[in-house]
C-alpha cells in the first residue's frame, strides 16, 4: 500500500479500511515518520486477537533503544488478526511500514472517527512538529 | 513562561519512586506543569526494564538480594544505589514534549557540562573513537586506572550496554536515561552513577574513576540551575498535589507492587 491510500491518526498510526465478508476490516500500523522518530526498535508488545480496542486508547507498546511508546488504535472494534511475526522482525517496520509492517487488523464497529487525516494532512502535521 | 516545579523526595521504595514518575506523567496535561524530580532509594533496588524477563535477574547474582521493581521505561536493569536519579516530565503544552531526542541529549549535555566545570572530561557516546569513550584518562585527570567491564548490547545491566547519547567517562557509562512517551506528554528519567555499588561491583561511578566525592545533594544542586537555564524557566520546590498522591497509590497497586507486573516473563 502507498501512504496516499491510508488514513492517519494524530498519534502516527495508519489505517486502511476494506470490506471483507460484509464487515469493515481496518488494517492498522504505524507511519514511517513514527518509525524514524522511534529510532532503533527493540521490542513490541501486542494484544491477542479477540481483544476489544477503542479509538484513541492504547492497544500495545513499542520499545526503542531510548523510549517506550504506546500504540493507539485509530478505530473502535475488535482485533481479528495480529501480525505475530512482527515483534521478532521489527526491521520490517523500517523497510515496509505500510505493507508487511502492519500490526493488527480490526473488525470496525461504528463510523470511522472524524479526526483521522489523509496523508497530506498528516504530513503537514509532521512537518509542523519540526 | 512555562510553569515548572522541582520535587526532591526523601529516599523511597522502588514501587513508590516508579509510581510517582508515572503519576506525574499521567497528570501532566492536567497540571500543565514541567516537573523535575531528583530522588533516591531507601535501599539498593534493582529495576528491570519494561520488556525484561523477571527470570533474567538470575543472570546477575550480585543483586539477587535487592528488592525489585519494574520500570515503565525500557532498557536494561539498573541497580539503584549510589546514584542520583532524576526524572523530567513535560506536558503536551511544552515544546520539549515533541522534541524528545533533543531533550534526551540536552539533559546529558548538562551533566557533561557540570562535570567539565570540575575538570572531568565526559562525552556523549557516539562512536568508539571519542576521547571519553576510551578507557584511558585524559592528561591532568587524577584518578584510578579502572578498566570498564566489557560492553555488551544485550547485557542484563543497562550500564553495560551502550547506545547513542549515553554519557561515558573513560569508557565507563556513567549516565543512562530512558523516555516514556504518551500521546503528547513525555517522561524522561535516568541515573547518574556517582559511586560503585556492592550489588553491581562490575560498574564504576564518577567518584571511582576520578577520585571525586560527588553526593546526591551536590549533583542535584549543581544540575538544577543548568536545567532551569536550558528550559528557560525557574523551578519552585513543591510537593505532589493531592490528585497526584492518589494517582501514585493507584499505580502502585495496579503496577509497581503488582506481582503480575513484576514477574512478567
Amino acid at each position: 500500500m502507498t501512504p496516499e491510500e491510508l488514513i492517519f491518526a494524530e498519534t502516527h498510526e495508519w489505517a486502511h479500511i476494506a470490506e471483507q465478508d460484509g464487515e469493515k476490516i481496518a488494517t492498522i500500523g504505524i507511519s514511517a515518520n513514527a518509525v524514524e522518530a522511534l529510532t532503533d526498535l527493540v521490542y513490541m508488545d501486542l494484544p491477542a486477537a479477540g481483544t476489544a480496542v477503542t479509538a484513541g486508547n492504547s492497544f500495545g507498546e513499542v520499545e526503542s533503544v531510548k523510549a517506550t511508546s504506546e500504540l493507539y488504535s485509530p478505530m473502535n472494534g475488535e482485533i481479528v488478526e495480529v501480525n505475530t511475526s512482527l515483534p521478532d522482525n521489527l526491521e520490517i517496520l523500517n523497510s515496509d511500514p505500510y505493507g508487511e509492517g502492519w500490526i493488527i487488523k480490526v473488525k470496525v464497529s461504528g463510523d470511522t472517527p472524524e479526526n483521522l487525516m489523509d496523508y497530506a494532512a498528516y504530513q503537514k502535521q509532521c512537518d509542523e512538529a519540526h | 513562561m512555562q510553569r515548572a516545579r522541582l520535587i526532591i523526595d526523601p529516599p523511597s521504595t522502588g514501587s513508590w519512586n516508579m509510581a510517582v514518575d508515572q503519576a506525574i506523567l499521567e497528570t501532566a496535561d492536567l497540571t500543565g506543569l514541567v516537573t523535575l524530580r531528583f530522588y533516591q532509594w531507601s535501599q539498593p533496588t534493582l529495576s528491570l526494564g519494561y520488556f525484561q524477563k523477571h527470570a533474567d535477574r538470575d543472570l546477575h547474582p550480585s543483586s539477587l538480594s535487592c528488592p525489585l521493581v519494574r520500570r515503565r521505561t525500557g532498557g536494561g536493569a539498573i541497580v539503584h544505589d549510589r546514584e542520583l536519579t532524576y526524572s523530567l516530565c513535560v506536558p503536551s503544552s511544552n515544546r520539549w514534549s515533541s522534541q524528545n531526542e533533543e531533550l534526551y541529549d540536552a539533559i546529558h549535555k548538562i551533566i557533561i557540562g557540570v562535570l567539565e566545570e570540575d575538570g572531568l572530561t565526559t562525552a556523549l557516546y557516539r562512536d568508539s573513537t571519542a576521547t571519553a569513550n576510551l578507557a584511558k584518562h585524559p592528561p591532568g585527570l587524577h584518578g584510578n586506572e579502572i578498566s570498564p567491564s566489557p560492553v555488551d548490547p544485550k547485557a542484563f545491566l543497562c550500564f553495560r550496554r551502550r547506545s547513542q547519547g549515553d554519557v561515558v567517562f573513560n569508557g565507563h557509562k556513567i549516565v543512562g536515561s530512558a523516555q516514556r512517551r504518551l500521546k503528547n506528554s513525555l517522561l524522561q528519567h535516568g541515573s547518574v552513577l556517582y559511586g560503585k555499588s556492592s550489588f553491581a561491583p562490575e560498574l564504576c561511578g564518577i567518584n571511582d574513576i576520578s577520585g571525586s566525592k560527588y553526593t546526591f545533594a551536590e549533583l542535584a544542586s549543581r544540575l538544577l540551575p543548568s536545567i532551569e537555564d536550558y528550559l528557560g524557566t525557574s523551578m519552585d520546590r513543591q510537593n505532589l498535589t493531592e490528585p497526584e498522591n492518589i494517582a501514585v497509590k493507584r499505580v502502585q497497586i495496579s503496577h509497581f507492587r503488582n506481582p503480575k507486573w513484576l514477574n512478567r516473563s
